[in-house]
């Protein structure tokens, strides 16, 4: 069984406070592998170019957006299996269906606590059998 | 605001029949007719008119943006600060916490003391200081916030992003979960 802390995650928003506060988070639970990137078309640069495992992004943001990176990704042959965590202040019911329909492993809204954040990582470790 | 609020004003004043106008405001006449003759005089009216035309557009347009946005632009900033007073205090609570343990524990080292109380207090100190890191989450929101009142403001003009976050229809993370449970396999 492949060790969970190992993973490399890139964390993609726009802010660099998000950035810092979910990097923190991930770090506290033992992620230390964590890339950063300031919106979708710059994460998914790194994404084919880098060997991510787990993407933490938020929805709204300039050039790319959350769910168009997220529909990049699940577009993409070598992508589209990594494990993909929305956390974004977008929290409409049309929203949400738009994340799942587009292939999201996870969804959470903000504000949320660290509590949160574990309890999406672990549901979602959990069916990736790790 | 001060600003659509003149431009409508001095509009409607200027829909008004310029007759009117004329009569209300009798020294503007003399000064017309010493500058020009006649022929001017009905030029200067005609472009007065036009820019009369050109005003009431305006305001037209700018009535349409003001039923909604003010209260929205008002909305908005009621949340940022309602974000922000939210954020610091829960950092204030937070670091309150905090110095109660390093109090408590700068203390223990004048008595007996264990490693394993040291330890549990440490962690408790940790969780306390993740939750401070946690709440700078609304310079976040804020920011989102802030985008959208600008947007609101000055139209659709800044280009950024999606409508940033309102409390309209929002759901909170317990219901996004019950739907996503129909949702994600």
């Amino acid at each position: 069984m492949p060790d969970r802390t190992s993973l490399k995650f890139l964390v993609v928003d726009d802010f660099s406070t998000m950035r810092r506060i979910v990097r923190n988070l991930l770090k506290e639970l033992g992620f230390t592998n964590v890339d950063e990137a300031e919106d979708g078309a710059v994460a998914l640069g790194k994404l084919r170019e880098g060997n991510f495992e787990f993407v933490v992004s938020d929805w709204n943001m300039p050039n790319m957006d959350g769910l168009t990176l997220l529909q990049r990704v699940r577009a993409d042959a070598r992508l589209k299996t990594l494990p993909f965590l929305m956390i974004t202040a977008e929290a409409k019911k049309e929203n949400i269906i738009a994340a799942a329909q587009s292939g999201a492993s996870g969804y959470i809204v903000k504000p949320f606590t660290a509590a949160t954040l574990q309890e999406k990582l672990d549901k979602i470790f959990e069916k990736m059998g790790i | 605001m001060a600003t659509k609020k003149d431009i409508t004003a001095k509009s409607s004043a200027r829909t008004s029949p310029p007759r009117q106008a004329t009569t209300r405001k009798p020294a503007a006449k003399p000064a017309v007719r010493r500058a020009t003759p006649a022929r001017a005089t009905g030029a200067v009216l005609s472009e007065l008119k036009s820019l009369a035309r050109e005003l009431n557009k305006a305001a037209k347009g700018l009535n349409k943006k003001r039923s909604g946005n003010p209260k929205d632009v008002s909305s908005i900033l009621g949340n940022v600060e309602r974000m922000t007073a939210e954020a610091a205090t829960k950092s204030l609570i937070e670091a309150e916490s905090a110095k109660l343990i390093v109090g408590r524990l700068t203390d223990s080292l004048s008595r007996d003391w264990s490693r394993k109380d040291i330890e549990a207090s440490l962690k408790e100190l940790g969780g306390h200081l993740t939750n401070i890191i946690v709440a700078q989450e609304f310079q976040d929101l804020a920011g989102q916030s802030i985008r959208h009142a600008l947007k609101a403001l000055v139209g659709a003009i800044i280009v950024t992003e999606g409508s940033g976050p309102t409390e309209d229809g929002r759901l909170s993370q317990n219901e996004v979960d019950s739907l996503l449970k129909g949702l994600m396999p």
